[in-house]
């Protein structure tokens, strides 16, 4: 949670005794195969781009789409990155929290639709559904840090690792069992049917729209908390040294469960969102999107918050972009977030705004 | 005594009841009555299965397990205490309260349902019938009263059960004392192999097809699980997308054999081919994570399984999301007479795959012994000082990831002969994530605790039937709590162990301040 950008300047320590080594070892092989690869993306860019037209308003329906994805992707981002800040631990179940939140948030728009409020007072609903997924979110990923990490935190790194991976698993099957395996499908509020038309007559969903602004909205208080007040202050200090913060007087216990907290709320919203959006969410909703989230998160330097917002866009651009660019069939964006990954953590392995001390992390 | 302890742990057992109603391990069962008390149940339950089935049935599965779980949150509740009566009290106070918990939860549900909200549009498992059928048929009250008595009764016979074996237990230690220690020799050891050895060849004849499957499935796992542990116990690198491999063995494997294709080859020649596909996959791919670590390592390599698998499934090549189907069986041509014999039944593949996990098995055995698999240890423990210590890191590492990949391209050829068809939705992430469950609750890095893992994880399920809508419920539930109670596993490595042991009083330290 260290902020960034002090990376670019300071010189990697090593370089000065390579010369002891031969030349062949002093090069870095897979780099070069990397960048040739790199390259060779590039030219096919190029290429497609030469041969194919597309209007520009498809170019801004993909770019608006891209954003949508990555404003989801770096909510959900945020909670590992905090965690990670902190516990040094993937919490591999975050996706399953978003995918409690986004039932929460269906249950509570139903008893709404049942009850009338949704026809009479339709910002009212949208906001209970928000705070419902919200709510429902942090009481499971505190209930999750109690039961599952708070026993671990002192074991070795791969125990907790495992326990997140059954966690997932286990939230994943639990909601599958009590809530029914068929898709639950969320009704839009009027006022988010639709799409409104950008300047240059881009049509973008009005829930994209509102994906993009809430994210937004909920970064900047998340910053600020981070940033502005003692909580924050508490965490940054945690995140430094654990020992230390607790000598002087921080509760470890309690910054951490807030932390577990403040990031499940993020998740949960997006949780919502991601139903709102793609209007059903079922059991294994959040398993693909918490793998793609915590891969932006170790995009943009994982521990690092405006890395994971980073990250979060770059990985959803590159997935709403790069099939057309490729001029590959769409079912490969998965490949293609995962090779961003990969070629990133290649050339910088303590990701894109990560400071040096993430290499010791990682 | 204090008595939020009994509280608190009555809490804790009330929730997790109210779980198991939702999940639905209740929706069958029946209405009891009121003779139904707990030991009834047990015997009836018996009496039933020794005279119908010897597979359970839902219902008689819900009520062995509601006994169960009440006496051992019984004996849990009961554990601090250290005479009877106090800790017959502290179950009995602990039970009471968490069925009143579950008492409050069904009367709550009840009356919903009595005012016309539809429970099960939320709780999918909670139909009425199955409410009154919790609450005994009775009128909610009631119902609700006969739940905390049945439930302090079981707390009180778990804690009596507690005690009991407490004094066996003790018992038993001091005969140990008194006499010299038995010590198993080595030569004992290769009596019970060879013996078990020799069972496993010879009891797949007597079997069913379907045990013969059952028996085949868990030493495909075994071949899967042998060879991850040389990635992730031998050499700590923890890989999550090792199905990729065997993705990658089971189609070529198909690609090679199956008529649909212009090779046509025959197991024996693509066996190998498969292996070493897999293999040069793996180090490939070992190549660009060589710089990560630890939880970057995971991520990475999830990546890459989805990625192998992804491009499996839209490549028409591969046959697309359609599979492969007409995979060739082996056959063995007996020389000099000529007779070709073809692997068709179920018992031939257990020959086949029970030899290969021999072979692996062996392999990963003189493997963790040597010279590579002491570097694996020594990175394992301490990467930086191991490459001061003039171990090649990037040597071994790829030798590990390629190795782990040529016994899953192994492993992925039998399956895909086996099977005569393969599709890409064989190889999702839950297998990665099976195979490491079973090496862990096995003992990471530790081979017999491979084939114990297997055993549990893969063979358990297919006897308990009715639980196989639970079945990665209950596998994520076993991976949670063994890493809680017993992170080295049921069989750990030596090396592990001691690992394991050296940390536990530092745990302690850190935790009382």
């Amino acid at each position: 949670m260290a902020p960034a950008t002090q990376s670019d300047s300071s010189v990697p320590p090593d370089t000065s005794v390579t010369h002891l080594r031969p030349w062949h070892t002093r090069v870095n092989w897979i780099a070069i195969v990397a960048a040739f690869f790199v390259l060779l993306l590039v030219a096919r860019m190029i290429m497609v781009l030469a041969t194919k037209s597309y209007p520009l308003t498809y170019w801004g329906l993909q770019i608006g789409n891209g954003l949508t994805l990555g404003g989801v992707y770096a909510l959900i981002a945020l909670g590992y990155t905090l965690v990670y800040g902190i516990l040094f631990m993937i919490n591999f179940a975050h996706g399953e929290v978003m995918m409690f939140g986004a039932y929460a948030g269906f249950f509570v728009l139903s008893a709404c639709s049942a009850a009338g409020l949704l026809e009479s007072n339709q910002y009212l609903t949208f906001g209970l559904v928000f705070a419902a997924g919200m709510i429902v979110s942090m009481i499971t990923g505190i209930g999750l840090e109690r039961i599952a990490y708070r026993p671990l935190r002192t074991a070795p790194r791969l125990v907790p690792l495992i326990t997140a991976i059954g966690a997932s698993v286990f939230m994943q099957e639990a909601a599958r069992l009590i809530f029914g395996a068929p898709i639950r499908v969320y009704t839009k509020p009027e006022f988010l049917t639709g799409v409104i038309i950008l300047p240059g007559g881009i049509p973008m969903p009005k829930t994209g729209a509102m994906i993009i602004i809430a994210s937004i909205i909920l970064m900047a208080a998340l910053y600020w908390l981070v940033q502005r007040t003692r909580t924050g202050a508490a965490m940054r200090a945690i995140a430094t040294n654990k020992e230390a913060a607790s000598l002087m007087g921080v509760s470890v216990d309690l910054i951490i469960v807030t932390t577990f907290a403040i990031g499940s709320i993020l998740a949960g919203a997006a949780g919502v969102m991601l139903g709102f959006h793609n209007s059903q969410i079922n059991s294994t909703m959040g398993f693909f999107p918490g793998i793609k989230a915590f891969t932006a998160a170790v995009l943009g330097g994982i521990g690092n918050i405006p890395g994971a917002m980073l990250g979060g866009i770059i990985l959803g651009l590159a997935e709403a972009l790069g099939p057309t660019l490729l001029d590959i069939p769409s079912q490969y964006k998965d490949v293609i977030a995962f090779t961003v990954l990969v070629l990133v953590l290649l050339f910088r392995p303590q990701g894109i705004l990560g400071s040096d001390s993430g290499k010791e992390k990682a | 005594m204090k008595i939020s302890d009994s509280l608190r742990s009555g809490l804790v057992t009330g929730i997790a009841f109210i779980f198991f109603i939702l999940i639905g391990i209740y929706t069958t069962f029946e209405a009891l009555t009121l003779s139904g008390l707990w030991l009834t149940v047990l015997g009836a339950t018996a009496s039933e299965i020794a005279a119908q089935t010897p597979t359970l049935t839902n219902q008689q599965f819900s009520r062995i397990f509601t006994v169960i779980a009440a006496l051992v949150a019984g004996a849990v509740a009961a554990r601090p205490s250290v005479k009877l009566g106090q800790g017959i009290l502290r179950a009995a106070i602990a039970l009471a309260t968490a069925g009143a918990i579950v008492a409050i939860f069904l009367i709550l549900m009840n009356w919903l349902y009595a005012n016309g909200f539809n429970v099960s549009f939320v709780f999918e498992k909670l139909k009425e019938p199955t409410i009154t059928a919790l609450l005994f048929g009775q009128p909610p009250l009631i119902g609700g009263a006969i739940w905390v008595v049945l439930m302090t009764v079981g707390g009180a016979v778990g804690a009596l059960l507690l005690f009991g074996w407490r004094a066996l237990n003790l018992q038993k230690k001091g005969a140990r004392s008194a006499g010299p220690g038995v010590v198993r020799g080595n030569q004992t050891r290769i009596i019970i192999l060879a013996v078990l050895a020799a069972a496993l060849l010879i009891a797949p004849l007597f079997l069913s097809v379907y045990w013969n499957q059952v028996l085949g499935s868990i030493g495909l796992f075994v071949l899967l699980g042998l060879g991850l542990n040389i990635v992730v116990g031998f050499a700590g690198l923890l890989d999550l997308g090792y199905v990729g491999f065997y993705a990658i063995g089971a189609y070529t494997m198909a690609v090679l054999t199956s008529p649909d294709y212009p090779f046509g080859w025959g197991f024996w020649l693509a066996l190998p081919i498969a292996m070493i596909m897999a293999a040069i996959a793996g180090t490939l791919l070992g190549i660009p994570v060589l710089r990560l670590r630890g939880d970057y390592l995971a991520i990475v390599t999830l990546g890459f399984g989805e990625i192998i698998r992804i491009i499996l499934k839209f490549n028409p090549y591969t046959g697309g999301p359609q599979g492969i189907l007409n995979v060739a069986p082996p056959t063995i041509t007996i020389p000099i007479i000529g007779v070709t014999i073809e692997f068709a039944s179920s018992t031939a593949y257990w020959y086949l795959i029970f030899f290969a996990c021999l072979i692996v098995a062996f392999v990963a055995l003189r493997l963790n012994d040597s010279r590579l698999g002491r570097s694996w240890a020594a990175m394992r423990e301490d990467e930086d000082a191991s490459e001061a210590m003039g171990i090649n890191t990037t040597h071994i590492k790829l030798l590990a990831f390629g190795l782990g990949a040529f016994f899953a391209g192994l492993g992925g050829a039998i399956y895909a002969s086996r099977q005569q068809h393969i599709f890409p939705d064989d190889f999702t992430l839950l297998v990665s994530i099976n195979a490491l469950a079973l090496i862990i609750i096995g003992g990471l890095g530790s081979i017999p605790g491979v084939i114990i893992g297997s055993v549990v994880l893969i063979g358990l399920p297919e006897i308990l039937r009715p639980i196989s809508d639970y079945r990665l419920l209950a596998y994520s539930a076993l991976l949670i709590v063994m890493m809680l109670v017993r992170p080295a596993g049921l069989i750990p490595a030596s090396r592990q162990q001691r690992e394991f042991a050296e940390r536990d009083p530092e745990m302690e330290t850190v935790e009382t301040t």
